[in-house]
């Protein structure tokens, strides 16, 4: 476990990065399933159905760390041993660092009922629906943003402040309203900014989800595609030999006919 | 029975035997009959120093403003009662709910919590509201590390109110509540006084997979415990599923289950775990023209049972219905009938009658409910324990006792539906015989009343 924590609990990245390094662990502990299906679309699609937690937001980046890795590799190991994907994000968010490395490391897996109960808990707890939930969740986000821009606002006043030493006051006051409004409407452009950012994300993470039900749908349909394929040469090989057998027929008694 | 050893399985080094019995050792066409069959899982009475199944109790309990005085007080008795009755190695935990939950004790062996119990009980008051959904979770919190690892978990569920805080949605509650039983974590109800939602009750149990109890006074509620801790003492067999395997569709009707078992996701009714000596039942109608046309070509019906012993090992067995012989209308009607199957029909029949008074008592059309008891009298007649039962329920609809008709409807409908039968469950019925039976077997007539009181001056 050592080796895991020291390699990388600093570990920082985006959603390629933590396909790679899951990937890589994966095969270091030897967890089960296919490493080849560990890719960023997955982890993406891990993020929308709740197994990860949503990454950090660095500009317009999403940045994964040790907690998310830690929520893949576990989220990836108790879905691979057939539990209900509903049912493990939730037990997996009520889970803290330290338990989910020894869920990884140790393969300590809960049984049913526990991963019930955390997922009854996080449904009714609040009592509040998964949309709500969503929606409370937008909420806080956009809290984090006005927090943000309040302490933007206070640094710019600062700075405008060091400025006008020399000035009058009333200038200063002038100035200062001309630059604060300024600021505002900079601060609404932001605010708008990230609305959309996080818009753009979440869009994203339905096109995703989308885009590997897709595949799937995909991959099963040639599937069928090349069974239907196969069974209709070997129908047809079996038409042609039938023809043949008939061609064969009439030619013999044509050839009987002849004779006689 | 003539063809009994057909449809007979002793289950080999189990003890477990396995009847299925129909109404008729004949059939016919045209009768606009159902083919009635009954089975039945019988467990031998254990010897005396054989030793039980593990046990986890969660006992979560009622701590709402409506708990104050005598009721809060006979829990706590309760409790300490429930917890002599427990052996060392068992394990227990106690969950106090009213707005906000409390864990007094985690899971924990039995010897430490005999102890600590006394304790932690003794500050417990009673206030707030009834958050019954989030009780009986952290109860089922407490338990759910123990799911599945050989041990009987049960949630005791004790409340006195309506659920009016977080989940009350009886649906929610109990899709929560059966999930977690097919997990391994099963949950019983006991309902005291007169104010309880008994429809939530009775359902959680039943989702649960465990049994229903109510006491309608303080005095009475001993005796719920007495009956949940007798039938957890003496398990012989859990997690008990059948499979019917069939051609007949039960969508048209053709295949019908009479007791209130759920289905898990497998397809397999979840039967009440099995008590040493006594039996648990299944009450199956066949559409009877179906069953003659397919009866030449294959069996019509096989149970396949799987279950689990008091060790944790897991026995599978089956049992066939044989093809009847087919034979005239008239023969049919003179044919002797099995006199167990058709009582035990005739009470789940009594069952969705009361269930059906219970609705009219809800809106108080009184009319309705005079025809049904009717009815029910009519039904009665050969079964002394019915008739008792209705005369009880008489007196209450006298008295338009609505809060208390409801209730007895409810929990009489439920054990007619569902009881665990003794092995030598007869017609004849006399309360002082079943004084001597253990709790969770006895026929009682006033289902929230204790034994004591169960005579003819209990409403006086």
């Amino acid at each position: 476990m050592g080796f895991f924590i020291n390699e990388h609990q600093r570990f920082s990245g985006n959603a390629t990065d933590l396909a790679n390094l899951a990937s890589q662990c994966t095969r270091y502990l030897q967890l089960p399933g296919d490493l080849d299906k560990i890719n960023e679309r997955i982890v993406r699609y891990y993020v929308a159905e709740g197994l990860v937690g949503r990454p950090e937001r660095v500009g317009r980046d999403a940045q994964y760390g040790y907690i998310h890795l830690l929520q893949f590799l576990a989220g990836r190991f108790l879905v691979e041993s057939g539990f209900p994907m509903q049912k493990v994000g939730p037990y997996l968010m009520t889970q803290s660092i330290h338990q989910l490395e020894t869920l990884v490391m140790n393969r300590n897996k809960p049984n049913m009922a526990e991963l019930l109960v955390a997922s009854f808990q996080r449904e009714g707890g609040e009592g509040r629906s998964r949309v709500e939930r969503n929606l409370l969740r937008e909420v806080d986000l956009r809290k984090q943003d006005f927090r943000k821009q309040d302490r933007s606002d206070a640094s710019r006043s600062d700075i405008f402040s060091s400025m006008n030493l020399s000035s009058s006051a009333m200038d200063s006051q002038s100035m200062a309203m001309s630059m604060k409004s300024a600021a505002i409407s900079r601060d609404s452009l932001d605010q708008l900014q990230s609305q959309i950012h996080h818009l753009n994300q979440s869009m994203q993470d339905q096109l995703n989800r989308i885009r590997y039900d897709m595949d799937k749908e995909r991959a099963r349909l040639r599937e069928d595609l090349e069974h239907e394929r196969l069974d209709r040469r070997k129908e047809r090989q079996a038409l042609q030999e039938k023809i043949d057998q008939l061609i064969a027929i009439v030619a013999k008694q044509n050839k009987e006919k002849d004779n006689e | 029975m003539s063809n009994q050893q057909n449809n007979t399985n002793n289950a080999p080094g189990q003890g477990l035997e396995v009847i299925l019995d129909p109404r008729k050792d004949v059939i016919t066409k045209n009768s606009e009959q159902s083919l009635d069959l009954l089975v039945r899982l019988r467990a031998p009475l254990q010897n005396g120093d054989a030793k039980r199944t593990p046990l986890a109790i969660s006992l979560v309990i009622d701590r709402s403003g409506s708990m104050v005085g005598r009721k809060i007080d006979e829990a706590k008795r309760c409790a300490h009662d429930l917890l002599s009755r427990l052996d060392d190695e068992d394990k227990v935990s106690l969950v106090i709910y009213n707005t906000a939950i409390e864990v007094l004790l985690e899971t924990m062996p039995v010897r430490l919590a005999r102890t600590l119990m006394p304790m932690r009980l003794a500050e417990v008051q009673a206030n707030g509201g009834t958050a019954l959904h989030a009780g009986w979770l952290k109860g089922a919190e407490t338990l759910a590390p123990t799911a599945g690892s050989g041990i009987m978990s049960r949630v005791i569920l004790l409340s006195d109110g309506q659920a009016n805080h977080g989940i009350i949605n009886t649906q929610r509650i109990c899709d929560q509540v059966r999930e977690l039983a097919s997990a391994g974590v099963t949950t019983s109800t006991v309902g005291i006084g007169v104010d309880f939602n008994e429809e939530l009750m009775t359902a959680i149990a039943n989702a649960g997979q465990g049994n229903s109890w109510y006491g309608e006074r303080v005095e009475d509620l001993a005796e719920s415990f007495d009956a949940e801790m007798g039938f957890l003492s003496s398990l012989a067999f859990q997690d008990v599923r059948v499979k019917l395997e069939t051609p007949l569709l039960p969508r048209m009707g053709q295949i019908k289950v009479r007791n209130d078992y759920i289905q898990n996701s497998k397809g397999q009714y979840c039967l009440p775990s099995i008590a040493a000596g006594s039996e648990v039942w299944m009450a199956i109608s066949l559409s009877m023209n179906e069953v003659i046309y397919l009866q030449d070509t294959n069996s019509v019906l096989t149970c396949a049972i799987s279950l689990k012993d008091k060790h944790g090992k897991e026995h599978q067995c089956a049992v066939k219905l044989p093809a009847l012989p087919v034979v005239g209308l008239p023969e049919y009607r003179m044919a002797e009938e099995n006199e167990l199957v058709a009582r035990r029909f005739n009470e789940v029949e009594c069952a969705e009658i009361q269930r059906e008074a219970r609705r009219h008592v809800q809106n108080r059309n009184w009319n309705a409910v005079e025809d049904l008891m009717r009815q029910l009298d009519d039904r009665a007649q050969n079964n002394p324990w019915l008739s008792e039962t209705v005369r009880y329920l008489r007196k209450l609809l006298e008295r338009r006792d609505s809060d208390l008709m409801e209730k007895e409807l409810m929990y009489s409908s439920s054990k007619m539906m569902n009881r665990v039968a003794d092995l030598n469950d007869s017609v004849l019925f006399c309360m002082d015989a079943e004084a001597v039976k253990p709790a969770y077997m006895r026929k009682k007539v006033s289902q929230g009343r204790n034994t004591d009181s169960q005579g003819d001056g209990q409403l006086t």
